[in-house]
């Protein structure tokens, strides 16, 4: 039998380089045969600032990668997008529906449904924006909305919307020739709110209405479920690093010591029990040590995170989708690990809030460690459904066959 | 030169700036200031008038030539800083020729616009674009040097080669004469109305506001007509200038300052035909007449144009690393495209601005959060 290739994602993160190389069974599920993992260099809010040394952390991640499952990571790669300020636009298109005299009203064919989706794809975008996802919304027949399949239903008019997923030109185009100076191909690039989503998310979830927040290093992505459907999505350019530099300007403080802070003893919430706290840092050359009140680290902590939560909110509610989150909010990305932050998102959100687990997966080793790698192995799973479709193409080809020659096939 | 002057230096940077200064100096009227800079030892040696030489980059390139190479150009001008410190400061006006498309000049030019910027003075640079035979690669770091000049030059005026070439099969020395000519008369004509007091005058301010609101890109044009009719002949060459016939400043300009220079017969029908000739119809123009008379210009009248290409709001420096406009009402989103706010502490990532809030800076102090200590 002949082994099943190796699926590999990158993700080039703000504060690090993941690369995953798994397998997905005919099951579905995705068991994970590599991991490499670097420390992020010359990638800021998810664009790279300095391409050498990104070049070098990706190298190093593969390499990594490549050591764990004794196979090489082959000729191509998908890569997550996060960051690239990735935004969402809904576009609809109609078609009017014509009888078998072209007149209007009559049975809606599958022609009328191919047709229909080509307008609705046809979306304009600006120069510096680059398509990453075109998804499929439910149909809408003669006002009459959220129908899955038309077909053969009587209509004067056909509609259908079109997500569209866009980010900025620039920032993935560099991504993807960061990836083709490795050098691999890159396969195809994906949303990292979208991938997230994919990874954590369940059917039930999708249909009963949820947000997911990736919360990374530079960037915080987010996609929003409803009826089993994407409807909307974003990026906003902050995160953990802000929630680092916050704490350098409030405390004082260097780089490292802040980041050390925020990871030892950060809070999302301002908790009485612990504000009073004191937190020492330890001297270290040039710096005599110093302590802080664990009080002020959880403000500014605190300040940052609802800031960045109030803002995905605000959104949603634009969108008037704020009552349609149902099964609440889902937290992945490293900055999930923060104490305290599904808390708070369940304050701004006012939905029950959790960090995302990932389903279905073998090989990883604890929750944590799933929510962190959310977006590489949604990006696996995405690549795993990109590649299928040729899969059912050759078998309706092979049933066609097999009722001209009578069944011959066995397979 | 009294100590009311305004003080200007005309620098000549790498081979081609330094050759170009080097022919202007002997024509320049007195007090006019003229240095060169370049690390090839060698083209210094070929301009002895000019007083003030700068060699630089001695541990670099060791008096010779970057070979092309404009990093090392930056590197050279940059470790010069304490050469160039002396030069600059004081200056009010620096008006730089440099050819772009070498190593020095191309890596040195947005070196000295920023170093002058931190002095304080207005910048003015005529750069000298290659021609197009002199092939992509250095075609393409003049334009990469054009961008990174224009975040720090107050006023670029871009002369590709070829456009000042004289018509017809003409002999080498002959078209870089011309080239030199056509710079050195700007050079020159800008100059000698800021020095001299003229009837009307041109001062340093007005300059001062039309480079910074110039948006960094400029048109430029300076003629001379002598005997009957001199008007319409000044009217018709500059019309015709080499640097401005393919564009339409002269209809659409958002800004122009028209400079005339004439002997003591000046007359006035002369100076009201060139400028209402010459100012763009627009109601929103904003213009500025110079108007200067020398004894040596009997019989002869000269005139130069300079010309904004676009009229933005000048950027100042926010002190964030950014640059942002003056009245900074919140219309950064306007700038897009042509200077993104870069953010400092995120390793020069752009900056995130969310409806008008710039979230790089702590939420805590932008909601005026206080800290409990």
């Amino acid at each position: 039998m002949e082994a099943t290739p190796l699926i590999t994602a990158l993700e080039i993160g703000t504060t690090t380089i993941k690369v995953l190389m798994a397998e997905v069974r005919e099951d579905g599920s995705l068991i994970v045969a590599g991991l490499g993992e670097c420390e992020s260099r010359g990638v800021r809010k998810g664009e790279i600032v300095d391409f050498e040394l990104a070049l070098d952390a990706v190298r190093r991640a593969m390499e990594s990668a490549e050591a764990v499952a004794h196979k090489s990571i082959g000729e191509s790669v998908y890569l997550v997008a996060s960051g690239g300020r990735a935004e969402s636009l809904l576009h609809i298109g109609g078609i009017p529906v014509l009888n078998e005299y072209e007149q209007p009203h009559g049975e809606i064919s599958a022609e009328d449904i191919d047709q229909v989706l080509e307008v609705a794809r046809k979306i304009p975008l600006s120069d510096d924006r680059i398509r990453l996802h075109t998804l499929q919304q439910n149909f809408e027949v003669d006002g009459r909305g959220g129908i899955v399949n038309p077909e053969r239903m009587v209509a004067d008019e056909l509609r259908v919307g079109m997500l569209l997923i866009h980010g900025q030109r620039a920032v993935v185009e560099n991504l993807k020739k960061l990836t083709e100076n490795v050098p691999v191909v890159c396969a195809d690039a994906a949303f990292g709110g979208f991938c997230s989503a994919l990874a954590v998310l369940t059917p039930e979830q999708k249909r009963a209405g949820v947000v997911v927040i990736d919360l990374g290093g530079g960037t915080t992505d987010f996609i929003v479920y409803n009826s089993g459907l994407v409807k909307l999505t974003g990026s906003i350019a902050v995160g953990g690093d802000h929630v680092t530099a916050d704490i350098c300007s409030g405390l004082n403080l260097n780089r490292r010591q802040a980041e050390a802070l925020k990871k030892e003893s950060g809070s999302a919430l301002i908790n009485r029990l612990q504000g009073g706290q004191d937190i020492s840092i330890p001297a270290e050359g040039g710096f005599s040590g110093r302590v802080v009140r664990a009080a002020t680290l959880h403000t500014i902590m605190n300040a940052r995170m609802e800031e960045l939560f109030k803002m995905i909110a605000d959104k949603i509610e634009a969108e008037g989708l704020a009552g349609m989150l149902n099964a609440g909010v889902i937290l992945t990305g490293g900055g999930s690990a923060m104490e305290g932050v599904a808390d708070l998102a369940q304050q701004v959100f006012n939905a029950p809030c959790q960090v995302g687990r990932i389903h279905d997966c073998v090989g990883l080793s604890t929750k944590q460690e799933g929510a962190r790698f959310a977006a590489a192995i949604g990006c696996v799973r995405y690549a795993a459904s990109q590649i299928e479709p040729e899969a059912p193409a050759r078998a309706r080809w092979k049933v066609w066959l097999s009722k001209l020659w009578g069944g011959g096939s066995n397979e | 030169m009294s100590e009311f002057k305004k003080k200007i230096l005309v620098l000549g940077l790498g081979g081609a700036g330094c050759n170009t200064v080097a022919r202007i100096a002997p024509h320049a009227p007195d007090g006019m200031e003229f240095a060169v800079m370049d690390c090839d030892f060698q083209t210094l040696e070929t301009c002895p008038s000019i007083e003030n030489r700068l060699a630089v980059g001695r541990a670099l390139t060791d008096g010779m030539s970057t070979g092309g190479d404009l990093e090392v150009g930056r590197r050279c001008a940059e470790n010069a800083v304490g050469q160039i410190e002396p030069l600059l400061s004081g200056i009010d006006l620096l008006i730089v020729i440099v050819g772009l498309g070498g190593g020095f000049g191309t890596g040195a030019a947005p070196v000295i616009a920023r170093m002058a910027r931190g002095f304080g003075a207005t910048t003015l640079f005529f750069t000298i674009l290659p021609f197009s035979f002199e092939g992509m690669v250095v075609q393409g770091k003049a334009n990469s040097s054009i961008r990174k000049l224009r975040t720090y030059a107050d006023a670029i005026v871009q002369m590709p080669n070829a456009l000042i070439q004289p018509e017809g099969d003409v002999l080498l020395e002959d078209s870089l004469d011309r080239s030199s000519r056509t710079l050195a008369a700007g050079v020159i004509g800008l100059w000698r109305m800021l020095a001299y007091t003229g009837v009307c005058n041109l001062d340093f301010t007005s300059l001062h506001t039309m480079l910074s609101y110039c948006d960094a890109f400029c048109r430029f044009a300076c003629a001379t007509a002598t005997g009957e009719g001199r008007a319409d002949a000044l009217i018709d060459s500059l019309r015709d200038h080499p640097l401005v016939k393919d564009s339409d400043v002269f209809e659409k300009a958002p800004g122009i300052i028209i400079g005339i220079t004439g002997g003591e017969d000046l007359k006035l029908s002369e100076v009201q035909k060139i400028t209402e000739a010459l100012t763009p119809k627009g109601e929103e123009c904003w213009v500025k007449l110079g108007i200067a008379t020398d004894p040596a210009f009997a019989g002869r009248i000269s005139a130069m144009v300079l010309a904004a290409e676009a009229w933005k709001e000048p950027l100042v420096d926010d002190g964030r690393g950014g640059l942002k406009p003056v009245s900074g009402d919140g219309k950064q989103g306007e700038l897009s495209g042509v200077l993104k706010p870069r953010s400092r502490t995120f390793g020069g990532a752009e900056r995130t601005i969310w409806n008008g809030e710039d979230l790089d800076i702590p939420t805590f102090s932008r909601r005026k959060i206080k800290l409990p200590r």
